[in-house]
């Protein structure tokens, strides 16, 4: 990879874990002297990072988590015919 | 009406006795069990759907499904894996609907156009300090969601299956009914659409607009399709 025009190909393999790839290890070599290489490659891990990470995931709404537990409840009684407890 | 908070993560052990006793007729378990997961199957929902009463309708639907077929849950998955699967099929059959209504295609994941060339990054600057610190959490989120709404559908479920749900390429393909190259391609294509995004939001104070032709980068885009 002597320039940076496989950089894309490479960076798909990156993100994707295969990081014992060949091209892996070329990209890495490569960003070690291309700044502009190292920047894309080190956003697009962070923001999968930030997609993945639980505490940034959008809570359930109160009132749409309110409506799906009565509903649950209601569909128990009719499916099972059992007590509910509460 | 719920005073329950949402409880944490169930270890396996906890989730199994509590799966034994729902499958026994005690829906207090089921509730439990229920609670552990809906924080991640609102995730699964809202972000393939973007759109809260489309949301919400997938989220009870996969609910009641799972509610229906628990005698048919062999623990194999986790639980929350399992009502998963069962989300993202609800989550995308409403989309399949979505766009049939607006009479786009009979299929909403065949209309990409996987074959034109990806766009080149664009920014190129680093982001500041890590975001979650340094932004108020809600902020962030809402700037994540912004941005995952600004993707086209077909972009955005392989981004949420793949990368979000953690599903393997072949099986974020079947799911969606195309090939694994086009996975492959979508999914860089929505990583690259995502990273700009984000960047404008948390790019450092030296903002600037960089084609990578400046660095030697013509001819990125050919170069661009992905291996299979």
């Amino acid at each position: 990879m002597s320039d940076c025009k496989d950089l894309l190909g490479a960076l798909a393999e990156y993100l994707d874990g295969n990081e014992q790839a060949e091209m892996c290890t070329e990209l890495r070599r490569h960003m070690a002297t291309c700044e502009k290489c190292r920047v894309v490659v080190d956003s697009s891990r962070r923001t999968i990072e930030l997609f993945r990470d639980e505490e940034l995931v959008a809570e359930v709404p109160v009132d749409a988590r309110d409506r799906l537990h009565l509903n649950l409840k209601n569909a128990w009684k009719l499916c099972r015919g059992e007590s509910t407890g509460t | 009406m719920s005073p329950r908070r949402p409880v944490a993560n169930l270890d396996r052990e906890t989730e199994t006795a509590l799966v034994e006793r729902a499958k026994a007729g005690d829906f207090d378990a089921f509730d439990q069990l229920v609670r552990s997961c809906e924080r991640r199957i609102w995730a699964i929902c809202w972000r393939l759907l973007g759109e809260k009463e489309e949301a919400e309708n997938a989220m009870q639907s996969a609910f009641l499904k799972a509610m229906e077929a628990l005698e048919s849950f062999r623990g194999e998955a986790g639980f929350c894996t399992w009502i998963g699967r069962i989300a993202t099929n609800e989550a995308l059959e409403i989309l399949r609907r979505r766009k049939r209504r607006e009479g786009i295609s009979l299929d909403a994941f065949a209309t990409e156009n996987d074959d034109g060339p990806i766009p080149h990054p664009e920014l190129l600057v680093d982001w500041r300090e890590d975001p979650s610190r340094s932004i108020e959490r809600a902020e962030v989120r809402r700037i994540l969601d912004t941005s995952l709404d600004a993707l086209s559908p077909g972009l955005r479920s392989v981004f949420v299956l793949r990368d979000m749900e953690g599903l393997s390429i072949s099986e974020t393909a079947e799911q969606l009914g195309i090939t694994e190259a086009n996975v492959k391609v979508r999914l860089l294509r929505a990583r690259l659409a995502l990273r700009e995004l984000l960047t404008r939001a948390f790019g450092g104070q030296q903002l600037v607009h960089t084609h990578l032709e400046h660095a030697g980068l013509g001819g990125l885009a050919s170069a661009a399709e992905v291996p299979s």
